[in-house]
């Protein structure tokens, strides 16, 4: 690797410029030499892409983002420079890619979001997302859905499926758009009341259940098409 | 200044050369003016060919004429052990490895020996035509082409010299150099299928940058599989007598049912005829597009598939780009248009279109270039065999590269000092059913209590589609030694004795080269003086002077006898010493055109 040492993210010294020492003014390239700067541990897929932290991104936005960050530091562009340059521009872009596969779909993007340790965050323990009730409610369905697949009913049995899928997935995306909404209203205020402050705690364990619930619905989904695969292929 | 990179498409049947040249596509044609290059070497006591020399042997039983190598190209030989049987030269099994055998020169060269041979050439073409030493180059592969055969492929090329500073997928390269400048911004498939390959890619296009949405394919179905799908019919009809397993009968059959396929793109029935072994008959296009469908059918699996993968239908394609020779086939061309109902691009030569959009990228990699961006994705799974033999997937199939993933291992035995990872390609649950690219040993590890070594394991999966494995040890935060033992293709010391080898070669071919030209260059020059000679009287021409000269053009005939390249030249000045006195009074008394031939002819360039 180069002679530079990495140093912790949230240092000091880590805002200047590895080549050139030179303060950096804005975090991915350099002012004064104009080399790409390798991003910090502590910047997440939204700082990456340059977005502001919020559920609900418009994809046009998004993909000209990850554009414009893509002609900055893909190695086509780094191809004919010095190896320490080539390894930045690797690492680089191989988070950006990560950052817009993850930021691209809304569900992954949702539970990323969750996952931040943002003030106000939630900690929501994974294992507690599900309530004993709905794991029940997915096994009764799951016993159903393979009983009319079992019967012959087969196009039945998905489209019912898919269509618990679909309300669920819309009633996300609702409730991704109250928190950004009540998000918002928080950030002007100085001191969000207590109640304000409970409800998007519930609204964001509801979400975070929600997500995990169309987990368990989509491997149901798999599960079912699975014998169907392997039937056309023998 | 920037330097020029060359771009190549190695293709199975076919190969060729392009260069980017002030904003210009350029693809450099040999001296003859021809494009292609055919992906042909021949091995005979004579020596090597390559190209059209080499495809002219086919037929020569003294000849070990090696054809479609790609279908080698990074492939185990139990992979590769059923389609032997339909080629016409011998491949051996030489420790697992598919290898043909040389034995005028007592070796054996293995599928990337070939293709450097093949790219040796094209890069000699680039160096007459810019007049200058090339190294720096772009390589097209079948998107669909797994990581052996992408490190193969590289391998040919630093074999032939050359600094593969991209390996690019042949759709994407189609795409690119299709350019679609502003207003044709949108959604477009590349539907690829060549002699030995079958692509299809989607991808979005918008101000410039290409995104590959998915990509799929069959690295085993092309023009050729269409070619043999005629001729198991025709076995059908041959004269009891005919003994068809003989290579002979199969190239006959070969060449002739690919005219047969090409001629019906034009008519609609073509009549058959190979008096040598009794095969008469007629062949029309309906019957043909019937024996080809199931073909036809098998390449819309892949496409479904990547419809699928990206979640778009055929109708939200805005246009079909089609690529490949394959391509010109009426059936498929109808095929694709039924199934998306757009507008299908075909006014670039499929021939060229893969070669063109690799001189495009390596004008990019160059950095003369900002105004487009290719970002493509990895057509295959990357994973690692855990307990039970199960793939874990660490990086899902059309994931945008570069792309990395990080995983952390320990050990399970108190004071265990190396860890095993095995890493698979492929869509399948079952390690044992995709395919192995390596075992990685992480070596030299701290003896500790089970569990306790943190060790962190980072894949990349770079721009070329290459794998890379890196082992971090988080505790001291020094990197931690990765012993890599591939499981296919050629270990990196194999790889370097194989460079140091073609360079040996390449002097040998060198010195070859140098005797004929020299050879040439004395033999025109004897023919030219002896032709002077009878035609000059003594009152030009003294009969002492006259001997000299005579004593010398037999020693130098008795050099170009013998194998001194450079006692021939040295022997071919010494007459042109001998007969200076005499070339210059003939200038003098201007009768110099009796003397026309005299002057040294240019040594023959080689084809
Ligand atoms: N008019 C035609 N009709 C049908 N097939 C054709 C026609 N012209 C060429 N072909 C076929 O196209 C194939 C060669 O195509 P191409 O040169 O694109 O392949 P390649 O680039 O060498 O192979 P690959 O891309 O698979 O490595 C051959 O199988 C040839 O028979
Ligand atoms: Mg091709």
């Amino acid at each position: 690797m180069g002679e530079h040492t990495h140093r912790h993210s949230g240092d000091m010294a880590s805002s200047l410029c590895w080549n050139c020492k030179g303060t950096l003014e804005e975090a991915d390239l350099c002012g004064t030499c104009v080399k790409i700067q390798p991003f910090k541990e502590d910047r997440d897929y939204f700082d990456i892409l340059g977005l502001p932290h919020r559920l609900v991104i418009d994809s046009g936005t998004l993909t000209e983002k990850f554009h414009e960050k893509s002609r900055l530091f893909h190695p086509d562009f780094h191809r004919m420079e010095a190896s320490t340059e080539q390894e930045i521009s690797l690492t680089n872009a191989s988070r950006l890619n990560q950052a817009f596969k993850t930021l691209k779909d809304p569900f992954l993007r949702a539970a990323y979001y969750l996952a931040l340790k943002k003030p106000g965050n939630p900690a929501i323990d994974p294992k507690k997302r599900l309530t004993g009730q709905d794991l029940m409610e997915l096994m009764e369905l799951k016993e159903e859905l393979e009983g009319e697949v079992a019967v012959g009913h087969q196009e039945k049995a998905f489209a019912r499926l898919l269509k618990e899928v679909r309300d669920l997935e819309s009633s996300i995306l609702e409730s991704m758009k109250e928190i950004d909404f009540m998000e918002s209203g928080v950030e002007g205020d100085s001191a969000p009341s207590t109640e304000t402050a409970d409800m998007l705690q519930k609204k964001k364990s509801r979400l975070s259940r929600d997500l995990e619930y169309r987990k368990y619905l989509q491997s149901i989904r798999r599960e079912l098409s699975t014998p169907a695969t392997v039937k056309e292929t023998s | 200044m920037t330097r020029t990179v060359i771009g190549i498409d190695l293709g199975t049947t076919n190969s060729l050369v392009a260069i980017m040249e002030d904003g210009k596509l350029r693809v450099i044609p040999d001296t003859e003016g021809r494009k292609l290059l055919p992906s042909v070497v021949a091995l005979s006591s004579s020596g090597v060919q390559v190209g059209f020399a080499a495809k002219s042997r086919l037929n020569d039983p003294e000849t070990i004429v090696v054809y479609s190598a790609k279908r080698l190209m990074g492939r185990s030989f139990s992979d590769v052990e059923q389609e032997i049987g339909q080629l016409a030269y011998p491949v051996e099994n030489v420790d697992g490895l598919p290898l043909i055998p040389d034995p005028f020169r007592k070796r054996h060269l293995s599928a990337p020996q070939i293709g450097a041979m093949i790219l040796s050439e094209l890069r000699k073409r680039a160096e007459v035509a810019l007049g200058q030493t090339v190294t720096d180059a772009v390589i097209t592969v079948p998107a669909y082409f797994n990581d052996a055969q992408r490190q193969a492929t590289k391998d040919a090329g630093e074999m032939a010299g050359l600094n593969v500073l991209r390996i690019l997928n042949e759709p994407t390269s189609a795409a690119l150099a299709y350019g679609f400048g502003a207003g044709k911004d949108g959604l477009y498939a590349v539907y690829d299928l060549g002699g030995g390959t079958f692509d299809f890619s989607l991808l979005s296009i918008r101000r410039g940058v290409f995104e590959v949405k998915a990509t799929s394919g069959d690295t085993h179905l092309g023009g050729d599989d269409f070619d043999q799908a005629i001729i198991d019919q025709w076995l059908g009809i041959l004269p009891k007598g005919v003994d068809q397993s003989r290579p002979e009968v199969r190239d006959l059959l070969r060449k002739e049912a690919e005219k047969a396929k090409i001629a019906l793109s034009q008519n609609t029935e073509v009549a058959v005829s190979v008096p040598a072994i009794g095969l008469e008959t007629t062949l029309s296009r309906e019957t043909m597009n019937k024996w080809v469908e199931p073909l036809v059918q098998r390449t819309l699996i892949p496409v479904h598939k990547a419809l699928s993968d990206a979640g778009v239908l055929p109708g939200e394609v805005d246009g079909v780009i089609l690529v490949g020779g394959a391509t010109r086939l009426l059936r498929v061309k109808e095929a694709v248009e039924e199934l998306f109902r757009r507008p299908v691009y075909d006014e670039h030569d499929p021939d060229l279109v893969v070669g063109e959009g690799a001189a495009v990228q390596g004008d990019i990699l160059s950095g003369s270039r900002k105004d487009m961006l290719l970002l493509d994705v990895t057509p295959l799974s990357l994973g690692i065999e855990t307990m039970g033999g199960v793939m874990s997937s660490l990086i899902p199939r059309n994931t945008t590269i570069p792309t990395q993933a990080k995983e952390l291992f320990t050990t399970f035995l108190d004071g265990q000092v190396k860890v095993d990872i095995h890493v698979l390609q492929g869509e399948r649950e079952m390690a044992k059913d995709n395919r192995s690219l390596a075992r990685f040993s992480l070596t030299d590890i701290t003896p500790m209590t089970a569990g306790a070594a943190r060790i962190e394991v980072t894949f990349t999966i770079d721009a070329n589609g290459i794998l890379d494995v890196r082992a971090l040890d988080q505790r001291t935060g020094r990197s931690q030694g990765v012993v890599v033992h591939p499981s296919y293709g050629i270990s990196k010391d194999t790889v370097r004795e194989m460079i140091k080898e073609s360079f040996q070669h390449a002097q040998e071919d060198f010195q070859t080269r140098m005797l004929i030209d020299s050879r040439t260059e004395a033999t025109t020059v004897i023919n030219a003086t002896r032709r002077a000679l009878e035609k000059l009287g003594p009152d030009i021409l003294p009969d002492e002077e006259r001997s000299m000269i005579n004593k010398q053009l037999d020693t130098l005939e008795k050099a170009v006898k013998g194998e001194d390249a450079k006692l021939i030249r040295d022997e071919t000045s010494a007459l042109d010493q001998v007969t200076r006195p005499l070339a210059e009074r003939l200038m003098n008394t201007s009768v110099q055109d009796a003397l026309g031939g005299k002057s040294l002819p240019e040594p023959e360039r080689e084809a």
